[in-house]
């Protein structure tokens, strides 16, 4: 009892240490967090003049200055493009081609054949009296030469009896079968055929089998009695000569002879949109021969195209096709690449016909005999096809044909005043429209409208100029791949309001021109040209010297940015960037950030304490550089705005540049480097 | 939340420091001194202590609870952080339940065929640390505050261990004859929830003044088991093994608990040896392609390459943090000697009065302590107990203890403090 007690207290003991350990160690201590600033180095940069592109920069002063040439294509075409459509032959052909060879074999019927007596007889003179004998012994015929069997649409079996009897042959019935079911093949009956005569008589096969086995029999056979003795040679007879011609089987099989089945010499014009091209010199193309057969004899192909060389060599190949096995397809199948060829599109005899878009090509196909007797029916045919594709030219020499392009009302981005607004005054620059063509073809340009738009004023500029009122023509550049005419149009204050339209600080050009190739037609006789990157390009070019009086200019530009990576990470609360900038421009710079979603609408910017601003270098009386010198901006980065920076895409940095007004030089000795920190507030947690 | 709600929450877990084994009070630790073999109770014993050397009382309590660090509390904890520091914290749970009690006639005639036996239950979540003054301030503070110093941590010891025993134990399993010695020994089996394990050497940080660099090389021995849950990250087992004796001058015992090891299965370490320093510095861009993403994945692209450590995943097998201790009761005062092996942890000296404040069932004693994870504390302890009629024995025993009373009521510049509770009740 005692013990029973002390099991149940026990038992109790243990629910009431469950009871109180369970909720006690699922307790779980939540993280401890805390706030710690980490400084973090972030990018440096240099901006000098030498970071624009140094074609557009060329030093013309005695000292370090520069003077600044900007050409910006306003527009480009390809007016002359070949086109060179993918061209193909496609060929087919069946049995109905083919034939068999016209073979002879000669079986002979001899005396002993006709009647056994004379055997006895044989070698004695003797008089031969008239014969007339039915249903002779038949004789076997092997007429493997001809094929071993062939079912015939058409042709003809000759028959041939030859006397060599020492008597005239008065009638002979003569039955030609099949061996193997007795089907007649042939039968027919030859009269009054003379001592060493030939009667021939000829049958019609048309819808008739003939196997190689065949059997001879003699149906009837009279003969006149001698006109007195006569040397008895029972080995002499009658000779049966059978000839197979014209034979065209149905279905045979058959040895083939060697014979063509497709011969084709001729040209082939392509459409060239409306060129008229004498050569053609191939950048890139390909050229494809496929042969398909169902026959199983050997066969050949050759194909050439004379009008084709590579370096004085004709394009030419032999495809060789094997016998298809039976119940198959044979594919055989060559692609020649035509890079490097060059072909004359005069046509098949440019002596003789000088024409254009034509070329000569040569297709023959030939049966190869290989002795072999092959099945042949009139389900099997041979297909050829050959095709040129994807032709592209080096060039290409003709009539380029008379086309007039004309752009409409096109705008394009000038990118020299990108990003600017504000006041600038230019003095001493130059401007032009410059055309250059590549084209080996005369051409015309009329440009009927051109205007400048500055997209932030929203200030427009019609471009009035007095060469710009009629065309301009230009001519042909020398034959060499990249060489080209150019033509100046120079634009200045008394032909024009240049300074005015350069001084929009335009963004946008909109222009309105037409573009003619061959304005007088054929006028080089065949002997414009266009290589693969011909075309007619219009620049608007400005050369001015660096060194410009600024009042205030504002500089915009729009850098896609990728903070997801810093916005995504939530413990990073804010930060403080330092941007530490050693000026030795003549400027001062003041910055704007401003923050943009992916659809560039505007969803706050970054503030620059106490507008910093990035001071000016320092300069002599001269203007020359002295010493740089050394700014700091903060930009804090509050916890508001970052979270922000989770959904920009874009931050436009908007660079106020503020002159004093004076008319300064632009040194290359000039720079501004930039250097940026970041001092960030981190969560931490343990 | 309110300090004092706090304070509430915190004294519903009555905390009993985990040195001792039993909470005693004195004239029932002598009384149980007296017994031939050691009565086993059913009950549960909580403590919750955090110590270091330098860091207070009141950033560790956050450290240890969780929730946020307030900025004010860090620069507090700054001020008092010395050149070497040690940390720690135990948070701890042990219950027990007695499942078999001897008779008074079997104690008496040392012949019973059963000893005394009870399972026991617990968890313990222990962290502890020896680290420089300068990785204090990089890790709560960052190297922001530290331009233009050069911050060097020579030597970096870290040690974090999350565990559950699930054992079960025996009086006088192995009764030494003819002796006054008796024994008790526990087994069982071992779960492991997390095992962290980290070392930091030869390490130097150096931030340029004006932030365009940073200079850096360390070297790393990390060791993480994670942390998977309910269902652990490894298994093992350990034995706890306590022996008593009496002598004229009082008792002794020797105590060791925890000694095992256990498996962790898919253990990650973290390895970096760098003998020069790397410098990080700004990325190079061209301004008009200014582009975040460019510099940002850079500037990831060369810490990966310059700094990233070696990662591999091993099966290892680890020591559990183990106690060894003495006690010593004599009639006029307690002494105890404790280690626990864990880093950080300095050997730990208790002397305690056996004479306490007593009035009814109630006694307050007080105790003074050195080492362990701090540098010295004062503890008090209010206990209750009550007897069977009749027999006169122990049936319940319950005290609470206020662990680190200078830290308590100086928070922000004394350190080391804790609670504890038990309740034991025996059949």
């Amino acid at each position: 009892m005692k013990f029973e007690n002390s099991m149940v207290k026990s038992y109790r003991s243990v629910i009431i240490l469950l009871v109180f350990i369970l909720p006690i160690a699922a307790c779980k201590r939540k993280p401890a967090k805390w706030d710690t600033n980490l400084a973090v180095p972030l990018f440096k940069s240099e901006l000098s003049l030498s970071n624009i592109d140094n074609s557009r920069l060329v030093n013309n002063y005695s000292d370090t200055g520069y003077t600044f040439i900007y050409d910006e294509l306003i527009y480009s075409a390809k007016l002359a493009q070949m086109k060179t459509p993918d061209t193909s032959i496609n060929t087919s052909f069946t049995l109905a081609r083919l034939k068999l060879s016209d073979r002879s074999i000669t079986q002979k019927i001899t005396l002993g054949d006709i009647n056994p007596l004379f055997k006895l007889l044989d070698g004695q003179t003797t008089t031969v009296p008239a014969q007339d004998q039915s249903d002779l012994n038949p004789v076997d015929i092997d007429a493997s030469a001809f094929f071993e069997t062939a079912t015939l649409d058409s042709g003809f079996l000759d028959i041939s009896l030859t006397n060599e009897l020492p008597v005239v042959v008065k009638l002979v019935v003569f039955e030609l079968k099949n061996s193997s079911d007795g089907s007649i093949v042939a039968t027919d009956s030859f009269t009054n055929i003379p001592i060493n005569g030939t009667v021939t008589r000829s049958i019609d096969l048309a819808n008739k089998t003939v196997e190689k086995t065949l059997k001879g029999v003699v149906k009837r056979l009279i003969t006149e009695a001698s006109s007195g003795p006569v040397l008895i040679d029972a080995k002499k007879g009658v000779n049966v000569t059978l000839s197979v011609r014209n034979l065209r089987p149905r279905s045979a099989v058959a040895a083939f002879p060697d014979q063509t089945v497709l011969n084709q010499n001729e040209a082939l014009s392509m459409d060239m949109g409306g060129a008229q091209i004498k050569y053609f010199k191939v950048k890139a193309g390909y050229l494809h021969i496929k042969l398909e057969t169902t026959i199983q004899e050997n066969m050949s192909t050759y194909f050439a195209v004379p009008s084709a060389t590579l370096n004085g060599v004709m394009l030419e190949r032999n495809l060789t096709v094997p016998g298809a096995a039976p119940g198959t397809k044979e594919v055989r199948e060559e692609i020649i690449d035509m890079a490097g060829y060059m072909f004359d599109f005069r046509g098949k005899n440019p002596d003789v016909k000088d024409t254009v878009n034509t070329f000569h090509q040569i297709l023959i196909v030939k049966l190869d005999s290989s002795g072999r007797k092959v099945k042949v029916t009139l389900n099997d045919s041979i297909r050829i096809l050959y095709s040129v594709s994807e032709m592209v030219p080096e060039y290409a020499i003709g009539y380029l044909g008379n086309t007039l392009n004309k752009t409409g009302l096109s705008s394009t981005a000038f990118q020299l005043f990108k990003g600017l607004e504000g006041d600038l005054t230019l003095k001493d620059f130059t401007a032009s429209v410059l055309l250059r063509n590549y084209v080996g073809a005369e051409g015309r340009i009329k440009i009927n409208h051109m205007e400048g738009e500055n997209i932030f004023s929203g200030k427009k500029t019609i471009l009035n100029a007095t060469p710009l009122q009629s065309d301009i023509y230009i001519q042909s550049p020398p034959f060499l791949k990249g060489a080209y005419v150019e033509k100046k149009v120079l634009l200045d204050q008394n032909n024009s309001n240049i300074k005015e339209f350069v001084e929009t600080l335009p963004q946008l050009i909109h222009y309105d021109m037409d573009v003619e190739t061959n304005p007088n037609g054929n006028v080089s006789n065949w002997k414009d040209f266009v290589f693969d990157d011909s075309r007619v390009d219009v620049f608007l070019n400005v050369e001015m010297p660096i060194a410009f009086s600024i009042g205030g200019l504002v500089l915009r530009d729009t850098q896609a940015v990728n903070f997801s990576d810093l916005g995504q990470d939530r413990r990073i609360k804010s930060a403080t960037l330092y941007v530490d900038a050693e000026n030795s421009y003549p400027f001062e710079v003041g910055l704007e950030l401003m923050l943009m979603d992916a659809n560039h609408n505007s969803i706050g910017k970054l503030e620059i304490e106490n507008n910093q601003v990035v001071q000016s270098g320092k300069v002599d009386a001269q203007g020359k550089p002295l010493s740089s010198v050394k700014s700091r901006l903060v930009i804090p980065v509050p916890p508001d705005k970052m979270a922000l920076l989770q959904n920009t895409a874009f931050v436009v940095i908007k660079a106020t540049i503020k002159g004093d007004g004076t008319n300064r030089k632009i040194y290359n000795t000039y720079k501004l480097k930039i250097s940026t920190n970041g001092k960030f507030e981190y969560e931490a947690n343990f | 939340m309110r300090p004092t709600f706090k304070l509430l929450i915190q004294g519903t877990f009555t905390f009993f420091y985990a040195a001792s084994s039993y909470a005693q009070t004195d004239s029932v630790r002598n009384k149980l001194a007296d017994s031939k073999a050691i009565r086993v109770p059913t009950g549960i014993r909580i403590s919750l202590l955090s110590g270091s050397n330098g860091l207070d009382q009141r950033f560790l309590n956050n450290l240890v609870i969780g929730g946020n660090i307030s900025n004010k509390k860090i620069l507090n904890a700054e001020k008092n952080i010395r050149n070497k520091n040690i940390s720690g914290g135990i948070f701890s749970i042990y219950a027990i339940a007695n499942i078999h009690q001897t008779s008074d006639t079997a104690i008496r005639n040392k012949h019973s065929r059963f000893h005394p036996a009870y399972i026991s239950i617990s968890q313990k979540n222990i962290f502890g640390a020896a680290y420089d003054k300068a990785l204090w301030q990089l890790l709560f503070r960052g190297n922001d505050p530290y331009l233009g110093q050069q911050m060097e941590i020579k030597n970096t010891k870290f040690q974090q261990v999350t565990y559950r025993n699930f054992g079960i134990g025996f009086s006088n399993l192995l009764p030494i004859k003819n002796s006054n010695w008796s024994t008790e020994t526990e087994i069982g089996f071992s779960q492991v929830l997390t095992w962290r394990d980290l070392r930091l050497t030869n390490t130097s940080v150096y931030t340029d003044p004006d932030r365009n660099y940073v200079d850096v090389k360390y070297n790393l021995d990390f060791q993480n088991s994670g942390n998977n849950g309910a269902s652990g990250v490894g298994y093992g087992f350990y034995t706890n093994w306590k022996a008593h004796t009496r002598s004229k001058s009082g008792s002794f015992y020797f105590i060791v608990n925890n000694l095992g090891a256990a498996n962790i299965s898919d253990m990650m370490r973290i390895q970096k040896s760098m003998d020069t320093v790397v410098r990080v510095d700004q990325t190079s861009i061209d301004l008009k392609t200014l582009n975040s993403s460019s510099w940002l994945e850079y500037f990831k692209d060369t810490l990966n390459q310059e700094l990233a450590p070696d990662t591999s995943y091993t099966s290892k097998w680890v020591m559990l943090p183990f106690e060894l201790e003495f006690k010593y009761f004599s009639r006029s005062f307690e002494f105890d000697i404790q280690y626990l092996y864990i880093k950080g942890y300095l050997p730990k000296i208790s002397v305690q009065p056996v004479k306490a404040f007593v009035r009814g069932g109630f006694s307050i004693s007080p105790e003074l302590q050195l080492g362990g994870f701090d540098t010295y504390n004062l503890n008090f302890y209010l206990k209750h107990s009550t007897k069977n009629k009749g027999n006169n024995k122990l049936r319940t025993l319950a005290s609470i203890g206020i662990y680190g009373t200078e830290a308590w009521l100086l928070p922000s510049k004394a350190h080391g403090a804790g609670i504890s509770a038990m309740f034991f009740y025996f059949f």
